[in-house]
């Protein structure tokens, strides 16, 4: 049995903070075309993206912005691939995935020009972005629910995976609601790192 | 004239957030993505109306007892 020395040296070793907050953004007013995360330091194992958002898309209910990311730059080639399970608004279940594109889709966020004050929600892995032996791996749930509003079309849910096919360490990620056009005021990314 | 759309950007090594107007290039590479996501959409909604319509015809030949082309067979049998 260990005596109290003992556990509190076990304790002191622990990795206590090893999941720090990086950066935050709350969209203001008036909205925007994109939120763009630089200069992110390569001191951390893996990344995680929460986000609270809206797009302001006035022909449905749903919005799905992309993600791209990059090294010093936003890479803008067809060097992405997502493959995606989930719930659509209309109600069908389906899982798609597609070859490479030039961005990544996989995030819903509700559109507050049909429903107010409602936001998706989601949680974006990247895991070992910093690592230049490995393509990087994306994992993301994410969804909204709209109460069944407008006609019956409820809200989305997605469970995805995806790839960026580069070895380059990530420093660069974009959001951008291509179809809104804008995340809408008191949307939400948190950027974290994670020490491994 | 209306505003040009703005970016947010936040440098992770400073914390220093910016609210910068989006250039010319960057309307146009919005507009692109745009069209990039339709034409990925559309492409989508054919592939799954061609199957919807393979399954429909496979099911009424069944029904019918009249022979099923390879594909037709292909999307009932898993």
């Amino acid at each position: 049995m260990p005596i109290l020395g003992t556990v509190a040296s076990q304790f002191s070793s622990k990795p206590f903070g090893s999941y720090e907050s990086i950066q935050t953004v709350t969209v203001g007013a008036g909205g925007t075309a994109s939120i763009n995360f630089t200069s992110i330091p390569a001191t951390y194992k893996h990344l995680q993206i929460r986000y609270t958002a809206a797009s302001n898309r006035s022909n449905y209910n749903v919005d799905l912005p992309s993600m791209q990311v990059g090294n010093t730059t936003i890479d803008t080639g067809n060097n992405y691939s997502t493959h995606n399970v989930g719930r659509r608004s209309d109600g069908a279940l389906a899982a798609d995935g597609g070859a490479s594109g030039n961005q990544m889709y996989f995030m819903y966020v509700a559109s507050s020009a049909l429903i107010t004050n409602t936001f998706g929600v989601g949680i974006i892995d990247i895991l070992d972005y910093a690592n230049t032996n490995k393509y990087k791996t994306f994992r993301a749930l994410t969804g909204c629910d709209l109460n069944g509003m407008p006609s019956s079309q409820g809200g989305a849910l997605s469970l995805a995976s995806a790839n960026w096919m580069s070895t380059l360490a990530i420093t660069n990620i974009r959001f951008t609601p291509v179809i809104g056009p804008l995340f809408t005021q008191y949307s939400s990314f948190a950027l974290y790192g994670i020490k491994g | 004239m209306s505003e040009a759309p703005t970016k947010i950007v936040v440098d992770c090594s400073t914390g220093e957030t910016q609210i910068i107007p989006l250039t010319a290039e960057e309307i146009t590479e919005r507009e692109a993505m745009a069209v990039a996501y339709a034409a990925e959409k559309a492409a989508e909604a054919e592939a799954k109306a061609a199957a919807d319509a393979l399954k429909a015809s496979a099911r009424a030949k069944l029904i019918a007892g009249t022979p099923l082309t390879e594909a037709e067979a292909a999307v009932l049998v898993i």
